[in-house]
């Protein structure tokens, strides 16, 4: 073994707490980036299998007026020629609802399903291998087969009776497959489908794979950040075809949320490498200065620059290596728990089933971002001791203010641009702390004892020592405190909408529709003390000046005031006036008093927009309507659900009998709101436990750079404790300059945090998410990750003072 | 009095063992001068940390007798121990005897200030004059050479009125000249503040200003 090598495995022995303590920061910090990745795998592996069209391999709908079999087939002749370009395939599509009738044994007997007819040979060859049968039983081309959407009450093996066919359809196999509705999703064969609902030779709309431009390095990137991504969910599809409308199906709001969420942890994973970075970057610097004698001594032995460098670097190298490794295996393990805590009992199954190329790329970006940290720290923190590094903090801090500036001003940089901006102040704060930590300790004061002047002047004397370890810290409580402060806003915003919209004390919903018969019997259940407030939705579509068309759901229940008040709006609707919700507003760059475009099966409207309400959840256009204005978009349709309000006990039982008699769904509205605002509480329980891990990465460093300070005054230690300092007196010693240091970096993390948590409720979120959250500052939000900061650094201080006094380290002076 | 019965010390080297004291009993007087002479490593520092409380017998005992009561170190808890120290100890060390962070006249007032003796500030201070660093209240150790940063550290021992003066190779760092000075400059200080000064060295120079000497070997 060569020397140098000896001499670095030896520093890292000679060292070994802070070897020790680096290890555990870069553990920390790769096991978070671990953890999201999977977490991020798994998330996307549900949505995969869920997303509407994609068991079937599709990207896009095709959608016109009244649609035939003929223009499928004129469609095709178009596409053999050349002229659509990218596609891949063309699949006819016929879907309505009919009511099955089951076997004897079976309940409920009937069962209202949704029957999906397609010709499966029209499939691209990957999506027919992923339909279980399909090539196996030939006996769906006779039509007495199909297959039904996993999940669904009905199994295989079981016989429907349908309308308008001789003989059952046996169901051959399970599908994964997504409906936007509840009922059972049946797929058959195109034909069988046409005779079913009674539809000869019509189609609801044309199904087409289309290749997607998506380059490697597009890929790479997203693997590398989970949910960097997520806005091209957002993006309207700008491929046409002429005489149809092209829906995208990509284009929804879940892939968008999950994107933004992911994306968001992403960031917070990137945190804890980031102040892990400050860590080993303290680390460093601390003990490269120990060393400085030793550095002349290999120079005036003739051992060159490049070959230093190398030394530190490799010594990085293999700490960073034994954290990475630790980090893999501790992040696969804990991804689990945070998949607990934010996806509920999935997460494991999920995990379990991860895909090895998901694992190779967890394994390989934990060895690739804690080495390359470990290094490039090890590298800056080298040439910032022997001079190689110029003095640009002046520099650097115009750079910052002009990334947050600029992040800030133009929406045009979208969420990186807002990430930006919050990664330049977070910067500019580190780069700030430890002059300001000088100008503090140096302030003039009142009588002062010596020990307490003793230990201001030892702030600023041993500022060096602290400052990238504070700096960390301060980057890591501000995000705490904005993550606080915008978890906490949002959940103001949130409850307040649920508050407005879940008002009733019970809803109903007929997946069939409720006649008018049944509605007046619903009426006479509920008592005359109760109000029945009957909802009307239907999904349609619109389009803004200037915009692509963009389907859109459409409420029309809003007749009165009481219903408006429950988006916001003080008054009735005026004529030719609409809601919508907030997402669908910045999606389309609308404004109040802006026409829209809004179309239905049964005609097309041009409506002014008169209100836009908050609508946390949703990513896709929402609008209210008058009940008129609905009946000339879709005609009169059943109502679907029954909103009740003033139901008491007696009541509800006997409403919720009749319901289950006649097979409709029935929930609370509030357990609607409570199950809600805990699946909201869960999904931010993950952001919280990762900033709890940057917190901690953050004290393992404060920690260390306190180890390097008790080494630097092991001498003045000595004489103290020669002069009758007491154990207790060292300790108070120590927490004290660890206090100090808890209460700055608390201090600057507070304007920081709130500039963070400001960015996050009103730039970060509209870019992202496409809603807007109202910012006020909460003393909770604020006082929580300011006493876990001090109680952090009163921890990282405590324990080497600790250490100091058993170990009397004081007296090797 | 200062009175060593039988005491032995070791200390781990590593994994091996060494015993630095083995049996070894002396007494020195009050108000007297002594140096403990010896090549590195027999002990000298030793025998300072144990009298000062700093270290603890591994047999024998220490006794130290301060206003007519005999003290036995060994018997003490640290905390008693450390008052002891605060009280009855000067210790003035070869290396980085001052804080770096305080002034030369804060590094004196340092002891009163633990010890609660602010009445002897003025006294304190003027010693500064007796020990030729007279406007060098206000600088900060760096400030000062080697040999001023010495005395220094003699007039903060000092300061305290402790009844027991340890001095570890006062001079080993210091030229000839300073050397000199500031030895004789320890001696009459602690003779005039009737203290008992106990002196490692290996210099037989210093050696030589004191009433007794305790040889020591390896």
């Amino acid at each position: 073994m060569s020397l140098l090598l000896r001499a670095v495995l030896r520093q890292l022995v000679a060292e070994r707490w802070t070897t020790v303590s680096v290890v555990v920061g870069i553990t920390l910090a790769v096991l978070s980036i671990v953890a999201v990745h999977l977490l991020a795998e798994a998330v996307k592996s549900q949505l995969d299998r869920s997303s509407p069209g994609s068991a079937l391999g599709l990207s896009h709908m095709l959608h016109r007026g009244a649609l035939h079999e003929n223009d499928y087939f004129e469609l095709r002749a178009r596409w053999r020629v050349g002229s659509l370009a990218s596609v891949e395939a063309l699949v006819p599509i016929l879907e309505g609802r009919v009511t099955a009738r089951r076997d004897a044994k079976a309940l409920p007997r009937r069962l209202p399903i949704r029957v999906v007819g397609l010709d499966p040979l029209a499939l691209p060859g990957a999506s027919r291998s992923a339909i279980p049968s399909l090539d196996g039983d030939r006996s769906w081309l006779t039509g007495s087969a199909g297959w039904i959407s996993a999940g669904s009450d009905l199994v295989v093996g079981e016989s429907l009776e349908l309308p308008n066919i001789d003989g059952p359809v046996v169901i051959i196999a399970e599908v994964e497959i997504r409906s936007t509705f509840d009922d059972p999703v049946l797929l058959v064969d195109i034909g069988t489908a046409q005779r079913i609902l009674d539809r000869p030779g019509e189609l609801t709309r044309i199904g087409v794979l289309r290749r997607i431009e998506e380059r490697a390095w597009m890929r790479v990137a997203e693997r590398l950040f989970p949910g960097l991504g997520a806005r091209r969910y957002v993006t309207d599809a700008p491929w046409k075809v002429s005489g149809y409308q092209v829906e995208v199906l990509q284009d929804n709001g879940q892939r968008l949320f999950s994107g933004a969420v992911l994306f968001n942890l992403s960031a917070l994973s990137l945190l804890s490498v980031v102040v892990a970075g400050f860590l080993i970057h303290q680390s460093a610097v601390n003990s490269i200065r120990q060393r400085e004698r030793v550095f002349d001594r290999l120079r005036a032995l003739g051992i060159d620059e490049r070959r230093l460098v190398l030394q530190v670097v490799f010594e990085g190298l293999i700490v960073a290596l034994i954290g990475s490794v630790f980090g893999l295996v501790l992040g696969w393990w804990i991804a689990g728990w945070l998949g607990q805590l934010a996806l509920g009992e999935t997460a494991s199954s999920l995990l379990d089933g991860a895909e090895g190329t998901a694992i190779a790329w967890a394994a390989g970006k934990a060895l690739v971002f804690g080495p390359l940290v470990g290094c490039g720290s090890m590298w800056v923190a080298y040439r910032s001791v022997f001079g190689g590094v110029r003095k640009r903090r002046d520099g650097l801090l115009v750079g910052c203010l002009m990334m947050l500036g600029g992040g800030v001003s133009f929406s045009a940089t979208g969420v990186a641009g807002a990430f930006l901006a919050i990664a330049a102040a977070a910067l500019a704060a580190a780069l700030l702390v430890g002059p300001a930590l000088v100008f503090w300790a140096q302030a003039p004061r009142g009588m002062a004892t010596l020990v307490g002047l003793l230990n201001r002047r030892n702030l600023a004397h041993r500022s060096a020592d602290v400052r990238v370890a504070l700096g960390g810290l301060v980057i890591a409580l501000a995000t705490a405190i904005g993550m606080s402060l915008m978890v906490s806003n949002f959940r103001v915003a949130f409850e307040a909408m649920l508050d407005q919209r879940l008002s009733a004390d019970a809803y109903v919903e007929s997946r069939v529709g409720f006649t008018e018969a049944e509605l007046a019997e619903l009426r006479s259940i509920v008592g005359p003390d109760s109000t029945i407030r009957v909802e009307r939705r239907e999904d349609g579509w619109m389009r803004a000046a200037g915009a692509g068309r963009l389907g859109a759901s459409f409420i029309y229940d809003a007749g009165d005031v009481d219903a408006l008040r429950r988006y916001g709006f003080p008054g009735p609707l005026p004529a030719g006036g609409i809601l919508l919700n907030e997402p669908g507003a910045r999606r389309h760059g609308i404004t109040p008093g802006d026409l829209v475009e809004v179309s239905g099966s049964h005609g097309t409207l041009e409506l002014t927009v008169v209100d836009i309400f908050r609508d946390y959840g949703a990513s896709s256009p929402r609008v209210v309507v008058a009940p008129e204005t609905g009946a000339a978009l879709f005609g009169t349709t059943a109502p679907r659900a029954v909103a009740i309000a003033g139901l008491d006990s007696e009541h509800s039982t006997a409403l919720y009998r009749f319901a289950e008699r006649n097979e409709w769904r029935t929930r609370s509205d509030a357990d609607v709101r409570s199950l809600a605002l805990a699946v909201f509480d869960r999904t931010f329980r993950l952001s919280d436990a990762l900033v709890m891990l940057a917190v901690a990465v953050a004290v393992v460093g404060l920690f260390n750079a306190l180890v390097a300070v008790r080494l630097r005054r092991a001498h003045e230690f000595r004489l103290l404790h020669s002069m009758g300092f007491s154990v207790g007196e060292f300790l108070r010693l120590n927490l004290w300059h660890a206090g100090m240091l808890g209460v700055h970096a608390v201090l600057v993390a507070l304007p920081l945090g709130l500039g963070i948590g400001w960015l996050l409720c009103g730039v970060l979120n509209p870019r992202a998410f496409g809603w807007s959250i109202p910012f006020s500052v909460s003393a909770e939000a604020l006082l929580v990750p300011a006493a876990l900061g001090l109680a952090g650094a009163l921890l990282a201080g405590a324990l080497p003072g600790l250490r100091t006094i058993i170990r009397g380290d004081y007296l090797d002076a | 009095m200062i009175r060593f019965e039988s005491v032995s010390k070791r200390f781990l080297d590593g994994d091996v063992e060494r015993t630095v004291l083995r049996r070894y009993s002396f007494e020195v007087s009050d108000g007297t001068t002594v140096s403990l002479v010896g090549p590195s490593g027999s002990g000298k520092t030793t025998v300072l940390n144990l009298i000062a409380g700093l270290d603890v017998a591994d047999s024998g005992d220490v006794l130290v007798e301060l206003n007519g009561v005999t003290l036995s170190l060994k018997g003490m808890s640290s905390a008693a121990r450390a008052r002891y120290r605060r009280q009855s100890i000067g210790y003035i060390f070869q290396f980085f005897n001052l804080i770096p962070t305080l002034t030369v006249a804060e590094n004196v007032r340092l002891p009163l200030e633990l010890t609660g003796r602010r009445d002897l500030e003025a006294e304190a201070l003027s010693r500064l004059d007796a020990l030729g660093l007279a406007g060098r209240e206000d600088s900060f150790p760096e400030q000062l050479s080697g040999g001023e940063q010495q005395r220094v550290a003699i007039a903060r021992a000092l300061a305290h009125r402790p009844a027991i003066i340890l001095a570890d190779e006062p001079t080993g760092n210091l030229d000839a000249e300073n050397a000199g000075r500031v030895v004789d400059l320890l001696c009459e200080q602690a003779a005039a503040a009737g203290a008992t000064l106990v002196l490692a060295t290996h210099s037989e120079f210093v050696a030589g200003h004191a009433h007794q000497r305790l040889d020591l070997q390896r």
